[in-house]
């Protein structure tokens, strides 16, 4: 499994299985403690996902159960064929634990961050922190409104004026 | 998948951490499992995680061994799995669990693998014979394709519990 995190987005690749799992556990877990924005949303990016069982989705479960709780939430975006198709069997679809989006596109999000700074590689299962040249404040979480599933245009606005902002 | 001899993959292992591994990797390198389409790879993964993890963590057989075992014909994925722990029919299990479905609060943690097998697989079943939990199921490729004529009458060399989902 090889994962990397940025801007509240969890990139996944590989088998998410019981073995795989005490590293999706420790993704999940330090994806938890960068969350910025108020209600917090995580967003899972599950396109290269090959597998998915039950041991992963536990923790996935414990991540929305905690962000439910603080009227935040978890949406995945961009699932594998076999990653929705966990999602059904599981149950976590008709419930509604996670919202499922087709691309991260549905955030107003990647296309502006992927023309402004191409995805770094994802890291390996103990990544190294990467330094920071400029300690600046992290752009703010995606706002999704319920009405529409889509950002507003004024946080669009401040999204874009702080990533110029972040590469110079 | 022409080749008689790529319909069928079996692998004996340690019921240990090591021993799923290693029929893990044995499995993915099949060339039963590399011609699958991504369904039913997403099965065979599923059901090997879920059976021996149980199996290693709630059993209680001593390291003993696990066999597997994967057929594919006519567009069906049978799965054969058999360990020699204590008595444990998953599907009964997984019935109980499906009880606890009503609201994300009310979702619980543990036992969503055995609720994913039942789901996922058209026919489904259980025997304890000669000390040996005896698991089988049965997968379409194709969900849509399930009726009564395709369904397998028998899942395996014995008694298989056909069982309409």
């Amino acid at each position: 499994m090889e994962y990397r995190i940025e801007n509240n987005i969890l990139w996944v690749k590989g088998k998410l299985d019981s073995s795989s799992a005490p590293d999706f556990e420790a993704a999940i877990a330090e994806l938890t403690a960068s969350l910025t924005g108020q209600p917090p949303r995580a967003v899972l990016e599950f396109s290269g996902i090959e597998t998915l069982t039950s041991a992963p989705l536990r923790a996935m479960l414990t991540l929305a159960k905690r962000l439910h709780a603080v009227s935040g939430g978890v949406l995945v975006a961009a699932p594998s064929p076999i990653a929705l198709e966990a999602l059904k069997v599981s149950g976590f679809l008709r419930l509604k634990v996670f919202q499922v989006i087709d691309s991260l596109a549905e955030l107003n999000l990647a296309p502006q961050a992927a023309a402004e700074s191409p995805p770094a590689p994802l890291a390996a299962e103990h990544p190294k922190p990467r330094p920071r040249e400029i300690e600046t404040t992290p752009p703010p979480a995606p706002t999704v409104s319920p009405a529409s599933g889509r950002a507003s245009p004024g946080f669009v606005r401040r999204l874009l004026g702080a990533l110029c902002f972040w590469k110079r | 998948m022409n080749d008689k001899s790529d319909a069928r993959f079996e692998f004996a292992a340690p019921a240990n951490r090591a021993g799923l591994a290693s029929c893990r990797a044995a499995m993915e390198k099949s060339p039963l499992y590399q011609g699958l389409s991504v369904r039913l790879r997403f099965a065979a993964d599923l059901a090997l995680d879920e059976l021996a993890t149980n199996t290693i963590k709630y059993g209680d057989c001593g390291g003993s061994r696990f066999d597997f075992s994967l057929e594919y014909s006519s567009g069906v994925l049978q799965i054969r799995y058999v360990d020699r722990g204590a008595p444990f029919d998953p599907w009964e299990h997984a019935e109980g669990e499906r009880q606890m479905l009503d609201s994300i609060e009310d979702t619980q943690i543990g036992g969503r693998g055995l609720i994913m097998m039942k789901e996922l697989c058209s026919s489904r079943g259980y025997e304890r014979r000669d000390g040996t939990n005896v698991v089988t199921l049965a997968v379409h490729e194709d969900p849509g394709d399930v009726t009564d004529e395709t369904l397998p009458r028998q899942l395996l060399k014995g008694n298989g519990i056909p069982n309409r989902k």
